[in-house]
């Protein structure tokens, strides 16, 4: 004998809620549709979905979906233009069930749903049901969407397929790239005739719904997949005091989410020279979505990489101190083949000399004579060092140039290039006693005391000139001096587009 | 007797094992206290030499069979196939039972194997490094990696000497000259040759009375100055830092000059010209005229 199939009890969708919901009904016109299957038509995502969908299926068996991915995402954008950018899948199943047009429901073959509690939960499940396809082939996580044991966690991320794991990141990032560079397409042209391929890469937080819990329960938020955003001040010991005056800690910010990191569009043309209507605006050309904190580097590269696939120019690039100390691997490499020519800005103990190379002297992201003096080696450690005042350290940082190595040319096609000794040359930037051709030339040449050595001078004092190969000193290396005028315009122009 | 050397028996016992297995176990139990070889160790090279004197005739008698020449002919014929390396180990091991067992005969043996000379510094090599020393991004590093090279390369000392010296084991005397006081086993004084003299005057007053090298860090061991080396940045330009080159670099250098031979071994901590004997494809060549010269105006 068989058991009477149990019921699920089912919880009452409040009658008000439901009431708000009619409210905010609004017909949706044919023209508005139209402009929304376009978008989803521009952006190519369709396809790539689809694939993906395909790829996951077992065998072709099946009903088809009632709520097709093009009918989702069409909804989807409806949605976000009628909200401010804002999408719930309540709004985008009331506006599929009841708001389109009837041409546009056939088009997209949609049923037709009872306009009563039941009509509304099957048209939600169904919406649901496609949304969840959609987010599963492209979710980076193994972890399901709710509260579990921390254990159970790791032992999930453990057991994982990362390859497959890291193909759903790729598709993430494509597919949300994908639909921001839709967005874009009216200021394309603008973009493409003006922009000199300037950008700054940042991060920012994005509360999510779940509550955050303390790392040491045992089970973890409710999502999973979110993190602690935790972002000291200053990282100044607050009981410290800074020569004798207090000095108020700025506040710790701590938030439970998911970090954003943007690229956003730098304008680096004086705005003096272009009328208003063609100054840029700061928009944001690529994003990632990830964990706080997490890999900024590879998650900036990232952004990189799918504005570079979408066939933006590479210009300069601002980024601040978390991208600068990356690996030159993960992100200092990468970035150059991309193109970019970074504007970077150092920590503290990172300023002075970085790196040598046959006797040439990296310092602050430019190459110096070995000879170069101290005090021009250290003027910005001092100043933060309040070593110096402002004007010493102006004049000092200012006096760099005469010992910069100049380019002698372009880069060759795998990076590597020839810079010149500043005594070197037919227009010497120094006077050198190791290079009798450059004294008595120009009385206003810096004359260079070189250091008694024991053994022997190096090898870019001996030679006119040295290659410098693409690796060399990348980590730090730019092409602009650091603190000088054309690097403070640039880095600081850059980075305060980006206001978060 | 040791109960590892009662129960030992060689994997496939030849039939001679029967022959030579009391002899064996008796001279090896006699030895054993007065080595720092395993019995296991003693046992094995004692039977492969007994095993082969027996083949060539001689009669079971553990003094005959550790000769040194029967130990030669034995490491140069039975030992032929394997590694230089290992019939050293043999040759080693057979030597201590021998003087363990029955005193120490004559002098010692020529060396089957050992590591190969530090080939020194260039001249540009030397320049490369000093320059690289100060380019390194802390002032920590370029101090350490400039005070090795003065004392590698102004007073010739290894990383065993560098590591224990005290700033006050460097006395800088009234015309600037630089005297360096070496502890350990090789215990001398040097004199720091002329360009290197700042540097290491300037590292010991930073000294004081502590550690010489490092002065900040008090763990010392024999990979203080590896540790250290491996920290600093590196240049594709620039050979690696190593005391062994700087000091044959140094040894190098002074055995191309005329120096009397008293003051340089004097200087190295060397008791004996063997030690040099590797460096010898280092030296300058002279041409004949030169060298003719040399001799003939030599009173």
């Amino acid at each position: 004998m068989t058991q009477p199939a149990r019921r699920v009890p089912r919880p009452e969708l409040p009658a008000a809620w439901l009431h708000a919901l009619h409210e905010r009904r609004r017909p949706v016109t044919s023209a508005e549709v139209t402009r929304a299957r376009q978008f989803v038509d521009r952006s190519g995502v369709l396809p790539l979905i689809r694939e993906a969908l395909d790829a996951r299926r077992r065998s072709p068996a099946g009903r088809p979906r009632t709520v097709s991915v093009e009918a989702l995402l069409v909804g989807m954008t409806l949605a976000s233009w009628r909200h401010q950018g804002r999408v719930v899948l309540a709004d985008v199943t009331d506006l599929l069930a009841h708001q389109l047009p009837d041409r546009a429901r056939t088009r997209l073959a949609l049923p037709v749903w009872a306009d009563d509690i039941d009509g509304f939960e099957a048209a939600y499940l169904a919406v649901r049901r496609t949304f969840h396809a959609v987010e599963m082939v492209m979710d980076p996580s193994p972890l399901p969407k709710h509260r579990i044991k921390r254990a159970d966690a790791a032992a999930l991320e453990a057991a994982a397929d990362h390859a497959d794991l890291q193909r759903r990141r790729v598709l993430l990032v494509e597919v949300t790239n994908r639909i921001l560079e839709a967005s874009l397409a009216p200021a394309r042209t603008l973009i493409d005739e003006y922009w000199d391929g300037s950008v700054a890469v940042d991060a920012t937080p994005v509360r999510t719904f779940s509550a955050g819990v303390h790392p040491s329960t045992e089970h973890t938020a409710t999502d999973p997949d979110a993190a602690w955003y935790v972002r000291d001040g200053d990282h100044r010991d607050p009981s410290g005091t800074d020569e004798g005056r207090s000095r108020r800690r700025k506040a710790r910010r701590t938030l439970f989410g998911y970090e954003t990191t943007l690229a956003v569009l730098g304008d680096t043309t004086p705005a003096r020279n272009l009328p208003p209507e063609l100054r840029l605006p700061a928009l944001a050309l690529a994003f990632t979505v990830h964990k706080p904190g997490h890999d900024p580097a590879g998650n900036a590269l990232a952004a990189l990489t799918d504005m570079a696939r979408r066939g933006y120019r590479s210009g300069w690039l601002a980024a601040d101190r978390a991208y600068s100390s990356a690996q030159p691997a993960t992100f200092h490499i990468p970035v150059h083949d991309l193109g970019y020519r970074p504007v970077w800005d150092y920590r503290r103990d990172q300023l002075g000399i970085q790196g040598t190379h046959a006797g040439a002297l990296l310092v602050d992201g430019t190459w110096y004579c070995p000879n170069i003096p101290a005090p021009l080696i250290n003027a910005t450690a001092d100043l933060l060092g309040k070593k110096i005042d402002p004007a010493t350290w102006r004049h000092r940082v200012d006096a760099r140039p005469a010992y910069r190595l100049r380019p002698k040319a372009a880069p060759d096609d795998r990076g590597a290039r020839r810079l010149l000794c500043p005594a070197a040359g037919t227009h010497p930037t120094a006077a050198c006693p190791i290079k009798p051709r450059s004294l008595g030339r120009d009385p206003r040449l810096v004359p260079i005391d070189p250091e008694p050595v024991p053994g022997g001078h190096p090898e870019v004092c001996v030679r006119e000139s040295l290659t410098f190969h693409r690796d060399t000193g990348i980590r730090f290396r730019q092409e602009l001096d650091h603190a000088r005028p054309d690097w403070i315009r640039l880095y600081f122009h850059l980075r305060n587009r980006v206001v978060i | 007797m040791d109960r590892h050397i009662a129960r030992y028996r060689p994997v496939h016992a030849p039939p001679a094992w029967e022959r030579v297995e009391a002899e064996v176990k008796a001279t090896v139990a006699r030895a054993l206290p007065d080595t720092t070889y395993r019995a296991r160790d003693l046992l094995t090279a004692l039977t492969r030499l007994a095993v082969f004197a027996d083949h060539h005739g001689h009669p079971v008698d553990a003094k005959r069979w550790l000769d040194p020449d029967v130990v030669e002919h034995f490491t140069a014929v039975a030992l032929a196939g394997i590694a230089p390396a290992s019939r050293a180990n043999y040759r080693a091991r057979l030597t201590s039972i021998r003087t363990a067992a029955f005193g120490p005969t004559g002098p010692g043996t020529q060396p089957l194997s050992g590591s190969k000379a530090s080939p020194p510094y260039s001249r540009a090599d030397k320049a490369a490094l000093w320059a690289w020393a100060g380019g390194q991004s802390t002032t920590e590093l370029r101090r350490g990696l400039r005070l090795l090279l003065a004392l590698g390369l102004g007073c010739g000392l290894d990383s065993p000497e560098t590591i224990p010296l005290r700033g006050h084991d460097v006395r800088t005397l009234a015309d600037g000259a630089c005297v360096v006081a070496v502890r350990g086993a090789r215990t001398r004084l040097v004199l720091c040759s002329r360009p290197y003299e700042r540097t290491l005057a300037e590292a010991a007053q930073l000294a004081g009375t502590g550690w010489l090298f490092r002065p900040a860090s008090h763990a010392r061991g024999s990979n203080t100055v590896t540790n250290f080396t491996a920290r600093a940045a590196p240049d594709r330009k620039v050979p690696r830092l190593v005391m062994g080159r700087c000091r044959a670099t140094w040894l190098v250098e002074r055995m191309n000059v005329p120096i009397p031979l008293p003051v340089l071994l004097a200087a190295a901590g060397l008791d004996s010209l063997h030690a040099l004997s590797r460096f010898l494809p280092h030296l300058q060549s002279i041409g004949p005229d030169q060298a003719a010269a040399i001799l003939r105006e030599m009173p």
